[in-house]
């Protein structure tokens, strides 16, 4: 190689190293000016550690995933029917599972039973692939310190991921005058033990479940590396713990089209393996969880108050045997 | 497959260059096919059911290009031109505009064809092709070399329309594959501007077009503010668009050896809408000027003929673009633009007139900019309806909506006090970006100044300096981060 070309190499590294670490920079510089959307996922996230701070004796039940057990799953109810203190740890399904089960990892003891009801898009999340926003604005700003633990090419990558919009958008929602930063909180009524009391009714219609079936159980699921490790890290950290686990399903509307279709045949079946493989249990059937649409309240994985009553009193009895 | 996504750049273009960096030193001949090879792939990627359409079209018009070529002195080379043009014609009419026609005509019967990608620029390509072979302007080269100059991947998906004196004597004295030093760093710091441009600065803007031609389409009302938003963004997110890929496409062919036409030269500083057509997709300019209008008399038969020539070439230039009325009416829009500029030229060139004073390009500039960008409405609007609701709104026939602050003023019922986007639909955060990009447009130096290239000429390639070299890391660096963004668009001229 002529040395002039040499040198243009250097010269051209040198412009793309001086770029990424300008651009590290500036998202160093917002890490602790949360955008809109991380203020309102935070703010359940707080929620729920407060509940779990409040029911802190063991053994206890923890109902684990993304917003369909927080609108799904009522832990009061539960412990009502079984005597035992449980807690809803549902929280948001774009945060990914990897973030949530380290939240709860510290308020796991001894004897306590963790369910978890994946939404199943869970099961394609990848930190180096395609991350949702939710995640990702949680990452660069209050949840900065978890994006630290990740290995560092994710990190890398998870910093390329984050669009000049969350720049602007952190900019703007803290540097703005007229407006507080609270306003962005989650606005739903959560208890103190993180059970949604806000979905009374019914404000999504028949027809617009039926249009919008999920597309993450219509289309075949391939496990990533990333949700292999992830969940196989967190059952060998349960089993150290003595912690029970077990799997269950999101709750989802019944649209017809998932029934007698192969790819969702097919994705039930694998989720079943994936689980079996680890060692977890798998609670009940994927149809249990997939009710009419009068038990919606405004999106197919949010159930309204009867729904979490229906699903929680299923769920219940389902658990019995796991309950000590 | 993109020139902006992850794929693209770390995969299929660095494959490329170590297979040409590795055949070269063996063969130009092998060298080419991995190129034809890789130009195939890159098509099938986009979808591998149009790509035996892509062959058999290259097939057929090499075929009939070798008998016009050996019967260049008879009519039978006349006739085997018109069954080539026909067949080319033919397969885009069938492809792009079948259904347009029998929609148009309210016919139930619809073929429901998927376009073929660039179908309209290697059709383009090899009608050129032909027209040059039978005016004896070029004779047929080998195989390899045809297929190499049609399918090469950097112009094949959206231009520009290069001609074969263009790229045959290139391909014959085995350029493709030869990297010099200059050629490859110049073609690097081009294809970095591309992609930042399409990345950061169209990328960046489509949101805002995005928003407001959809509650247009919806048939809600733009203010005038929210209708100006629009079209300058439409008009900014086009053209950095349209030229990020035409300086990708010249900075890959630099890379890999080959040097294609300028197709995109500042149109937004054009002080004319001539002058704007010689500046953008000049290549499709040059093709309808030398294959449509020429033979169609040009203005030599008088300037009412010259203009009747003109809006015909432009209307169907707007065709060209896509089958749809809106596309019709943007080519007959910019057609009446030269037909008038051509009239008022004639009247005023007999007389006595001081040179163009800085204050009347100025003027003329504006003038340019701010109809080019008025027609785009019609370029981007999804339908008629939608188009001249907004043209509406522009002119302030839908009324104007101002600040409630301004109530006080009581100005009528044509003005109403609602604030200046009524409709919230665009992120105001994005209105900042609109300056920048015009600054940018209208104040700094193209990519080829930046370079010091001059591709209108076959002249020297200066390597160049650390300096662009160091700020084109920067740029590439932004380009490839936004390709691991969740979002990514199209190319405007892909889906032509």
């Amino acid at each position: 190689m002529k040395s002039s070309n040499f040198k243009s190499l250097v010269v051209l590294f040198t412009g793309i190293f001086t770029a990424g670490f300008s651009w590290e920079i500036l998202l160093f510089f917002v890490k602790d000016k949360p955008v809109p959307n991380a203020v309102f996922t935070q703010s359940i996230i707080d929620a729920k550690l407060d509940a779990a701070e409040f029911k802190y004796e063991s053994p206890k039940v923890l109902f684990v995933g993304g917003s369909n057990v927080l609108f799904g799953v009522d832990s009061k109810q539960f412990s009502e029917s079984t005597g035992i203190p449980s807690i809803n740890f549902g929280c948001a399904a774009g945060m990914g599972p990897e973030l949530i089960l380290d939240l709860i990892s510290n308020h796991l003891s001894s004897g306590d039973l963790v369910v978890m009801n994946w939404e199943y898009e869970n099961f394609r999340f990848e930190r180096s692939g395609i991350v949702d926003l939710t995640y990702l604005n949680l990452l660069m700003s209050y949840q900065n310190k978890f994006k630290g633990k990740l290995p560092f090419i994710d990190q890398r990558h998870l910093s390329l991921s984050v669009p000049f919009s969350h720049f602007r958008e952190a900019l703007l929602c803290h540097f703005n005058p007229l407006v507080n930063n609270n306003i962005y909180r989650c606005n739903w009524l959560i208890d103190d033990e993180g059970n949604a009391r806000s979905n009374k009714g019914v404000q999504v219609g028949k027809k617009e479940l039926i249009a919008s079936p999920s597309s993450s159980l219509t289309t075949e699921i391939t496990f990533t590396s990333d949700i292999k490790d992830i969940f196989s890290n967190f059952v060998q950290d349960c089993r150290n713990r003595d912690v029970q686990l077990v799997a269950s399903w999101p709750n989802t509307f019944a649209n017809p089209v998932y029934f007698g279709n192969s790819i969702v045949d097919g994705n039930i079946k694998i989720i079943c393996e994936f689980w079996n493989s680890m060692g977890v249990e798998v609670v009940g059937d994927y149809k249990d969880s997939m009710l009419g649409s009068e038990y919606f309240f405004d999106t197919s994985y949010h159930l309204n108050a009867e729904g979490v009553r229906l699903r929680t009193d299923k769920l219940t009895s389902q658990l019995k045997p796991y309950l000590k | 497959m993109l020139f902006n996504e992850q794929s693209f750049l770390f995969y299929f273009l660095p494959a490329v260059v170590v297979g040409v960096l590795f055949l070269r030193l063996r063969s130009s001949y092998l060298t080419s096919w991995w190129i034809i090879l890789a130009s195939f792939f890159f098509y099938g990627f986009h979808g591998w059911q149009h790509l035996p359409l892509l062959i058999l079209s290259m097939l057929v018009n090499y075929g009939l290009g070798l008998g016009i070529d050996k019967k260049a002195v008879n009519r039978t080379g006349h006739y085997l031109l018109i069954l080539g043009i026909v067949c080319n014609l033919l397969i885009l009419a069938i492809y792009k505009y079948a259904d347009f026609i029998t929609s148009s005509f309210h016919l139930e019967y619809s073929l429901n064809l998927t376009l073929p990608l660039a179908i309209s620029f290697f059709t383009f390509q090899q009608i050129a092709y032909l027209v040059d072979l039978r005016k004896g302007k070029v004779t047929s080269p080998s195989f390899t070399h045809y297929l190499t100059f049609i399918s090469f991947f950097p112009q094949l998906i959206a231009g520009p329309i290069v001609r074969c004196q263009e790229m045959i004597p290139q391909l014959q004295k085995g350029l493709l594959g030869k990297l010099s030093s200059k050629n490859f760093w110049s073609g690097i710091c081009l294809f970095s501007i591309g992609l930042f441009k399409k990345s950061c600065l169209a990328d960046g803007i489509h949101p805002l077009v995005d928003a407001i031609f959809s509650i247009s389409a919806d048939g809600i009302t733009l203010s005038i503010a929210e209708a100006w938003v629009g079209v300058l963004s439409f008009g900014l997110q086009i053209y950095f668009d349209f030229s990020a890929y035409s300086e990708m496409a010249l900075g890959l062919g630099l890379i890999l050896g080959l040097r294609l036409p300028l197709n995109f030269d500042s149109p937004y500083k054009a002080v004319n809408i001539v002058d704007f057509w010689r500046r953008w997709h000049i290549t499709l300019s040059e093709f309808l000027r030398d294959y449509l209008y020429k033979p169609l008399g040009g203005n030599r038969l008088g300037v009412c003929r010259g203009v009747f020539n003109v809006l015909l070439v432009m209307l169907l230039g707007g065709l060209w673009h896509g089958a749809g009325l809106t596309f019709i009416i943007w080519g007959f829009i910019h057609g009446c633009m030269i037909g008038f500029y051509h009239f008022f030229r004639s009247f005023t060139q007999n007389k006595d007139h001081k040179k163009s004073t800085f204050l009347h390009k100025l003027l003329a500039g504006i003038v340019t900019f701010m109809t080019v960008n008025a027609a785009w409405v019609f370029f981007r609007s999804e339908n008629m309806d939608s188009a001249f609701g907004m043209i509406k709104s522009l002119i302030g026939l839908n009324g104007i909506s101002l600040p409630r602050s301004f109530d006080f003023l009581r100005l009528g019922e044509l003005v109403s006090y609602t604030g200046f986007f009524p409709n919230q639909a665009i992120d105001l955060g994005l209105l900042a970006f609109l300056p920048v990009l015009l600054g940018i447009v209208w104040f700094a130096p193209n990519a080829y100044q930046l370079l010091g290239l001059n591709p209108k000429k076959d002249s020297y390639i200066a390597m160049p300096s650390f300096k662009t070299i160091f700020l084109c890391g920067l740029l590439l660096f932004f380009g490839i981060k936004v390709s691991f963004e969740t979002l990514s668009y199209d190319f405007i001229y892909f889906r032509f």
